[in-house]
């Protein structure tokens, strides 16, 4: 299991929960997982099978490029950020 | 100073002399504005007197004739941009934004907007024919100020931008606001009607340029196989290859860039403005083409950081920060994509807060498109929730520092995403700051004060790739693709030389083209010594791995069976020691299997966060307004300091570029859009005389997802200056300043109410 | 445009060149003579990296016209040290990391030199209130100033 936080805006795809537990080997499974639960919620991080330009995914705090196949250890923690850049 | 206690390293925390130095200090350092090429020629752009204006019409033909003139390019002559967004290296970009920046097709969306180009045989010939094309322009009335362009009435500067949430729901009018995010946790309202004390106020900071010494330049070859040569300075030449093969519809593998000496960049080098303008020119000519930005240029029309406007309120009970709701509205200059969501996700993060709510707007305006600058999105955020801190602890009559120490995040506070932190400093920041000789020393003497400040900058990882090829001297070519900004190539070469046991000199590191190495992304997000480290400590184990082989071999034993250890391989049996020193293995390369080449490419993992905690001393003069910095100390949590000396460069640097966004620096536009200071002389960044030693504290608490601890250490320096500052001033005068700069002109007037 | 015919002593060798009225030294430098270690970053003065001597005395390269050099003689980063034998400053800045992107760095070390040569033991302010003309961003001066010192405390005492 890795656990899914839920920003603020998309609480309500989700019933309000502002965490799910949630199965998933894969980025892309646990989102699929995810959908599951919360219909809408795959196509509002990913687009063409990708993270969408103005969002960004964190795992375990860390925002980078993650392919959608980037396997998650049980207990991850994947939250939807911003997308950020440096200097 | 570092509080380092004994290094297991012999390489790495030493301070040998860069390897690139004797060029730099000698002016024998190739930087992109040295290209010198056969038959090459110059070009000059023409760029827009108008802040927002439709182009009617654009006529060449005068130009054309000029003496000298070679070829003159429109936006006509670019490829159809796809109006689509694609990750091109930092970050993802529109396209057809990309390539109307670069120059505009049928709007001009800030004054020095490019809008034409002209190659010549002398870059005088170039301006002389500039002065000959004729624009026709529908002159429309500029927004400039992000508050002023989130207004229902405000002037538009697309019909076809919606407010985009974070939901994918659009706004149903077009809109200057170009997205609207929001993180929030708890109850905020039950927690302020709770609150012993509530601070709340308005902080704005004026748009910022990261003031880099060399102008941007661009010199490209269209070859005659129709490959392209780039010669420039730029923090990632793998990024300027993807951007100029989309926007010239060019396939990437027929682009090579070769990447120049970069006289600065902190984030305004990773976008492109002049490489497909000169790629362009050079088809057209058939001369190599070198095209050059004026200082002018450099501050009209690159990408400063964006102006900013945050409303926030702050509530404390029991000395527990409670509550905090903030309003980000940043400005993104003429296209989406301020950094308001790093500033929103980040301005929090050096403490533990159970109620808050933050949205943040990215607003379109009527000024150049922004773009990355130190820790981008950060220092503005900090210097509101810093400067609010600083006032609630004096409200509840807390030392400043004990208030931050008593909330600070640690590892398992959640930042405000939801993600638990790992091992975070802060803390220790803190109570370095707390126990340095400079927070115990009094402060004494008229108009002087006291402020401090803590600052967080998540940093990167992602890709990086290295060669490095023993010789059969024993030295190595280190082959790396990550452009050398401030010493990197030091701090990967003693990565190295640590990873081989050997001494530092034996490394030679080279920055390759695109050609001649694996992709890297951008020198930027204080990566290049975390990640292209870990791929130089990668590739040092594969040169390990090879000569324990070779030396096995010769020995005939298994591989497994030695060691490598401090530059020697060795064989140890009952009976007998055997060894064969680097140098000795790399000698007979060619007779055990030839060429010896270690590799190391990776995406980088666990970059992890920093921290600082600073403290400035300040004397006001009430009468002229001028801000002095007497005193400045600068605690940073910086994992493993690899080239301490750099490591305090890089504090310093941020320091001062901090004090000038404090105190002086500030884009000041006139209401028609023109920007009155865009001179050096005018804009006015920190002398050496403006400015103290400043006294970099290293806190080394390293770092577990390197192998040698590393933190990026570049950014986060630059987020706490504006509101320590602040702090001080208000500890000076007892006037609380929340608009940035607090140049003499505004100290005199708030300070005698004169504004 | 016409150009004109100049003849000057430039790192202690006599050149002749041909220049346009209005092109400025740092144009003939880097344009007509290759000599590139003097940087453009202003054009107008503000920032110090073309700093060069001009008989003696550091000025703006970018604003002095190239055909004022008629019989003078010019001083440049090339003609200051060389890579067997640095000049004290050069060493220095390598030894003090004074320099992190190095554009600023040939303009700081010219100009620091006509500060040693006219005043070998300059203290702190000294140093900033001379080098307040050169421009750098990255090093926040800090560690050029400890350069400058330290290569300060090897010059001899002026006879």
């Amino acid at each position: 299991m890795a656990m899914v936080i839920v920003p603020a805006p998309l609480r309500d795809l989700c019933g309000g929960a502002a965490r799910l537990d949630v199965a998933g080997a894969t980025l892309e499974e646990l989102l699929r997982n995810v959908d599951a639960l919360c219909p809408g919620f795959y196509g509002r991080v990913i687009e063409n099978g990708q993270v969408r330009p103005e969002v960004a995914v964190a795992i375990n705090g860390e925002a980078a490029n993650y392919p959608l196949f980037e396997p998650l250890s049980p207990g991850s923690e994947v939250t939807i950020i911003p997308a950020i850049g440096g200097g | 100073m570092t509080t380092t206690e004994r290094s297991p390293y012999k390489v790495i925390g030493t301070r040998p002399i860069r390897p690139d130095g004797v060029e730099k200090v000698t002016g024998k350092a190739q930087y992109g504005a040295d290209v010198r090429l056969p038959g090459m020629i110059h070009g000059r752009l023409l760029r827009s007197p108008h802040a927002h204006a439709y182009i009617r019409r654009i006529d060449t033909s005068a130009a054309e004739k000029m003496p000298g003139v070679l070829a003159v390019l429109t936006h006509h002559d670019f490829p159809a941009a796809r109006d689509e967004m694609q990750e091109l290296g930092e970050g993802a970009v529109n396209l057809k934004e990309l390539s109307d920046n670069i120059l505009a097709s049928d709007k001009v969306l800030y004054r020095g907007h490019a809008v034409a180009a002209v190659a010549a045989l002398s870059p005088h010939q170039a301006e002389e024919a500039l002065k000959k094309i004729v624009v026709e322009y529908e002159v429309l009335p500029p927004v400039l100020d992000v508050m002023d362009a989130m207004r229902p009435d405000a002037p538009l500067l697309s019909e076809t931008r919606f407010t985009r949430e974070m939901t994918g729901q659009k706004s149903e009018k077009p809109s200057n606001i170009a997205s609207h995010l929001q993180f929030k946790s708890g109850d905020v309202e039950a927690a302020f009607a709770e609150a012993d004390a509530i601070v709340e106020r308005d902080y704005t900071t004026k748009m910022v340029h990261q003031g880099y010494i060399e102008p941007h330049n661009a010199t490209a070859s269209w070859n005659a196989d129709g490959t392209i040569t780039i010669w420039t300075s730029t923090q990632g030449p793998f990024v300027v290859r993807a951007q100029v093969a989309e926007v010239l519809r060019h396939p990437i593998s027929t682009i090579r860039v070769i990447p120049m000496e970069i006289g600065g960049g902190f984030g305004g080098k990773i976008p492109i403005y002049l490489d497909p303008v000169a790629a362009l020119l050079s088809k057209k000519s058939g001369r190599p083409v070198k095209v050059l930005m004026s200082r002018t240029d450099v501050f009209e029309a690159s990408g400063p950081t964006s102006g900013t406007h945050i409303a926030l309120k702050v509530g404390v009970k029991d000395g527990v920060i409670t509550a905090v709701k903030a309003d980000l509205a940043y400005e993104a200059g003429a296209y989406a994509g301020s950094p308001v969501g790093a500033g929103a996700l980040m301005m929090l993060s050096p403490y533990n807060i159970e109620n808050f709510q933050i949205d943040g707007y990215d607003v379109v305006v009527n000024k150049p498109k922004t773009s990355a600058y130190r820790a981008p999105g950060a220092p503005a955020a900090a210097f509101a929730i810093e400067s609010a801190l600083d006032e609630l602890a004096h409200k509840i009559g807390a030392d400043p520092l004990e208030l931050r120490k008593k909330n600070t995040a640690r590892e398992g506070t959640r930042r405000v995403d939801g993600t638990a932190f790992p091992r975070i400093g802060h803390e220790e920041c803190v109570d370095a700051a707390l126990n340095s000789a400079h927070y115990r020393s009094p402060i004494e003497g008229p108009n002087r004060g006291r402020g401090v400040a803590s600052g967080y900058w998540i940093n990167a990882g992602m890709q990086s790739s290295v060669v490095a090829a023993v010789n059969t001297d024993g030295t190595v070519n280190l082959i790396e693709g990550s452009t050398d900004i401030g010493g990197t190539r030091a701090s990967l070469a003693m990565q190295l030389a640590e990873t081989l046991g050997l001494p530092f000199d034996v490394i030679r590191p080279t920055v390759a083209d695109t050609d001649s190495v694996g992709y890297n992304d951008v020198t930027g997000g204080s990566r290049t010594t975390f990640a292209s480290g870990m791929a130089v400590h990668e590739a040092g184990l594969d040169i390990q791995r090879q000569m324990r082989e070779r030396a096995a071999k010769g020995w005939g034993v298994a591989a497994d069976a030695v060691s490598y250890a401090d530059g020697r391989v060795t064989l140890k049996t009952d009976s007998e020691t055997k060894e064969l020193s680097f140098a000795e293995i790399a000698k007979k390369a060619a007779s055990t299997g030839g060429p010896i080449v270690g590799r190391g490419s990776l995406t980088a993992r666990g970059a992890g966060a920093a921290y600082a905690t600073h403290i400035v001393d300040v004397e006001v003069d009430p009468d002229t307004g001028k801000v002095t910095i007497l005193r400045y100390t600068a605690v940073q949590d910086v994992g493993t300091a690899i080239h301490p000396s750099y490591v305090e460069g890089q504090i310093q640097g941020g320091v001062v570029q901090g004090i000038g966004w404090a105190l002086n620096e500030e884009y000041y536009y006139d209401d028609d859009g023109r920007m009155a200071n865009s001179s050096y002389l005018d804009y006015r960044m920190p002398t050496a005389l403006d400015v103290p030693m400043i006294d970099a504290v290293l806190v080394e608490v390293p770092n577990p997802g390197h192998p040698y601890g590393v933190r990026g250490v570049g950014e986060v320096p630059i987020v706490p200056p504006l509101a320590a500052i602040a702090n001080a001033i208000a500890d000076a005068t007892g006037h609380r300043f929340t608009s940035l700069p607090m140049s003499p002109r505004r100290v005199v007037e708030e300070l005698h109410g004169l504004s | 445009m016409a150009r004109t015919q100049v003849q000057s002593r430039i790192n202690g060798v006599d050149t002749d060149f041909l220049c346009e009225p209005r092109q400025s030294v740092l144009e003939v430098l880097r344009d007509e003579l290759g000599l590139t270690g003097s940087k453009e970053g202003c054009n107008n003065g503000n920032c110090g990296a073309c700093s060069v001597l001009l008989n003696g005395r550091v000025v703006n390269s970018c604003c002095v016209l190239g055909v004022e050099l008629e019989g003078a003689e010019l001083t440049t980063i090339e003609g200051i040290g060389n890579p067997d034998k640095l000049h004290p400053l050069q060493q220095a800045f390598l030894e003090e990391a004074a320099l992190q992107c190095g554009i600023c760095t040939p303009g700081f070390i010219v100009s620091a030199k006509a500060l040693l040569d006219a005043e070998p033991h300059p203290d702190e302010h000294r140093v900033r209130f001379w080098l307040a003309g050169n421009l750098c961003r990255c090093t926040g001066y800090d560690k050029i100033v400890r350069a400058v010192l330290k290569a300060a405390d090897q010059m001899p005492e002026k006879v």
